[in-house]
């Protein structure tokens, strides 16, 4: 199978690569920055022996240009993941318009117009997946991450419509809402719950492709802090700050 | 996730493998290639194993390169592979052993970096005939904020590709290196030890297998300095074997599971080795190793002879140890050796290993080869430890002998210089391509350089 991943030059989009590639799975990876993508790419082919292909953009950019960056790939798609995300740590409800609509596109409007695009093949597919990430910052709305977790959020429910959508259909839809990985956005930083690796996040993912599974939270005892943030009546919540 | 401009660093407190020196360090551990647009200029650090404080300073940078760790090119016909500097000997031997390939010149440990070993030009099994690690580098891609990205071999820049291949990452970041991989003539190893009742005679019986062995050095027993067994020990030889009905080493497809770890090293609060452990640890260990003339054993035991035991170093306790390796003249290495066992009968110190190879080549600038017995000591961390490698100091001048920069923590700037000819040149080398001294670790500023 192939699997496209949008966001692959670190973190956990270049675990998901290495894994699908370990299983034998070709891929197409997709980022910003050529110079990673060549590095994972080449990883790839000559440590597994499977096809890396890569291409370079943004997936916030203009949604023709990126379905166009990917007309040499496209037609042998059988998955897509998107680990992308995008964060800014002025994004406390007062960021500048353009850089609001950065995180929402490609935190939210990149990965749905490019899904939209992909679908009408996925359905001819004999099998086929589509896998999204979201974030525990979306689990409740806060005074930090707020378009992010808000993209987040409505990425969760795009999801959930997907997999409604996909019923009867070979299609298989996941999304995965994430606490703390050990990537560079925690790195280095005192984190009140423990980070997971990307590459166990990564394994999670495909050992799970072919079940029909409800959004997961992962680490699992994400579940219930969020259940507990959830509970917290607004009379407390709002004099928390974090 | 995308990054805000500025890149992700902590303040982290680290510290040698051999305990000795600690510092605050601004770490950054970049995972992608547009960290090196930014210019930060910091020490490079791999797995952090070197015994000495080469990867950081007190209020220093350094750049953890681990997350740059991928095979980037393979050339299968002429066995060239080009990886990035923070890729583990592990990871190259579990890609190259299934192709009947391997690197010769490695040290005993699969966690240790390929930078690492290039930037302390590090040597292997059999110095000998094998040389140092910048014998199987073809070329390195260094980054220097000022140079930018160079391309340096023995063809292109030949002066700064020998300043930085055993140049302690004082040149800048080493972001990949082409190595010579060589056909692997077995697919598992025997291992033979052989006792000797001294170490008289040691250069000469070592010289004699070092042309062919694949593995040979020696170890012996400084326990009990006031007896006849003094320096009694092993000759342990091992040699590439190819048995057909060998199973494939299963370390090169499940890969190495236990791994060094400088920081958790001095879990136990108190050293374990005092002259009695010693005397214990040292006895055992003959009679494990000499239980058979000669054994198979898979081809990773054979390579990472240290895997499997890294509980020796946690032994040694938080205050961890010295070692003190050095290469003497083949002809004052019985001298040396009197001298020693003379000063351990005056003041008892408990040596944990005492080990030999014989080395050959040239000298050059500040790395740890030239020809000769190449002798390591080890012993507990302390105030009697301390005045014995002073001893052991001023023996190097009366023998004419150097110690390995980057093994002892405590060598000092006038030592170095008294036993390195080409200190000063390195030195001016240095200067000439960093002015701005960009690159600082403990061991540069203390060593003057």
């Amino acid at each position: 199978m192939t699997f496209l991943i949008v966001g692959a030059s670190a973190g956990l989009g270049r675990a998901l690569a290495e894994e699908c590639a370990r299983r034998g799975h070709d891929v197409v990876l997709l980022a910003s920055d050529e110079r990673d993508l060549i590095a994972l790419a080449a990883h790839l082919r000559i440590v597994h022996g499977v096809t890396a292909e890569y291409v370079a953009c943004r997936i916030d950019s203009n949604d023709d240009e990126v379905w166009a960056a990917l007309e040499s790939v496209r037609a042998s798609m059988d998955g897509l993941m998107f680990p992308i995300g995008l964060a800014s740590d002025e994004d406390t409800g007062l960021l500048a318009p353009r850089e609001a609509r950065r995180l929402i596109d490609a935190n939210f409007v990149g990965p749905a117009s490019l899904i939209s695009r992909f679908w009408p093949e996925l359905l001819e597919r004999p099998r086929a997946y589509v896998v999204g990430f979201g974030s525990v910052a979306a689990i409740r709305g806060r005074r930090r991450n707020v378009v992010y977790a808000a993209a987040k959020r409505g990425l969760l429910s795009y999801f959930e419509s997907l997999r409604h959508l996909a019923v009867g259909s070979p299609v298989r839809v996941h999304f995965y809402t994430l606490g703390y990985l050990d990537t560079q956005q925690t790195f280095g930083k005192p984190l009140p719950f423990p980070k997971a690796r990307p590459e166990q996040v990564a394994r999670f993912v495909l050992d799970r492709l072919d079940r029909d599974e409800a959004a997961t939270v992962y680490p699992r005892f994400w579940s219930a802090i969020g259940m507990v943030l959830r509970a917290i009546p607004w009379s407390i919540y709002k004099r928390l700050n974090f | 996730m995308s990054q805000a401009p500025d890149w992700p660093s902590t303040s982290a407190r680290l510290m040698s493998f051999d305990g000795s020196s600690e510092a605050t360090a601004r770490c950054l551990q970049p995972d992608r290639y547009s960290f090196w647009d930014r210019g930060i200029a910091g020490i490079s650090r791999g797995a952090g194993l070197s015994y000495t404080a080469a990867s950081f300073s007190e209020g220093g940078t350094t750049v953890d390169h681990r997350r740059f760790n991928r095979i980037l090119d393979f050339d299968s016909r002429e066995g060239i592979v080009e990886v990035e500097a923070g890729i583990t000997l592990g990871q190259i031997y579990e890609f190259a052993t299934p192709r009947s390939l391997y690197l010769p010149v490695q040290p005993g440990h699969p966690s240790i970096t390929v930078g690492g070993c290039i930037g302390a030009d590090v040597h292997g099994k059999n110095q000998y005939r094998d040389g140092t690690a910048i014998s199987q580098v073809e070329s390195v891609r260094l980054f220097h904020p000022r140079h930018g990205i160079l391309e340096l071999s023995r063809e292109k820049s030949p002066e700064i590709f020998r300043l930085t291949c055993g140049g302690y990452g004082l040149t800048g970041n080493i972001l990949s290196a082409r190595l010579k991989l060589t056909p692997l003539p077995g697919t598992r190893g025997r291992l033979a030890a052989v006792p000797i009742e001294s170490c008289d005679g040691l250069s000469d019986r070592l010289a004699a297998s070092a042309a062919s062995a694949d593995l040979i050095y020696s170890w012996h027993d400084f326990s009990a300095p006031g007896n006849k067994t003094f320096g009694s020990g092993l000759i342990i030889s091992g040699s590439f074997e190819r048995t057909p009905e060998a199973e494939p080493d299963s370390r090169a497809q499940t890969g190495f599971r236990s791994s060094l770890d400088s920081a958790t090293r001095g879990a136990i609060p108190l050293s374990l080795f005092n002259r009695a452990t010693t005397r214990l640890v040292n006895a055992t260990y003959k009679w494990m190793t000499q239980r058979s003339a000669s054994r198979l054993v898979p081809l990773s035991e054979l390579l990472f002879p240290v895997y499997g035991k890294e509980f020796y170093f946690h032994l040694f306790g938080r205050r961890g140890f010295h070692e003190y390796q050095c290469i003497v003249p083949s002809s004052a290495f019985p001298g040396i050796v009197s001298e020693v066992r003379k000063r351990l009968i005056r003041r008892p110190l408990a040596i944990t290993l005492a080990s030999g190879k014989f080395f050959g080549g040239e000298r050059d600038l500040l790395r740890f080869t030239g020809t000769g017995v190449c002798f390591a000591l080890n012993f507990p961390r302390s105030q009697a430890g301390l005045e014995f490698a002073a001893f052991l100091d001023e023996l190097m001048q009366e023998f004419r002998g150097y110690p390995n920069i980057i093994k002892d923590s405590r060598l000092t700037a006038a030592v170095v210089a008294r036993t390195y000819p080409e200190y000063e040149i390195f030195r001016e080398r240095l200067r000439a391509f960093d002015p701005s001294r960009l690159y600082q670790s403990e061991l540069s500023q203390r060593l003057g350089l």
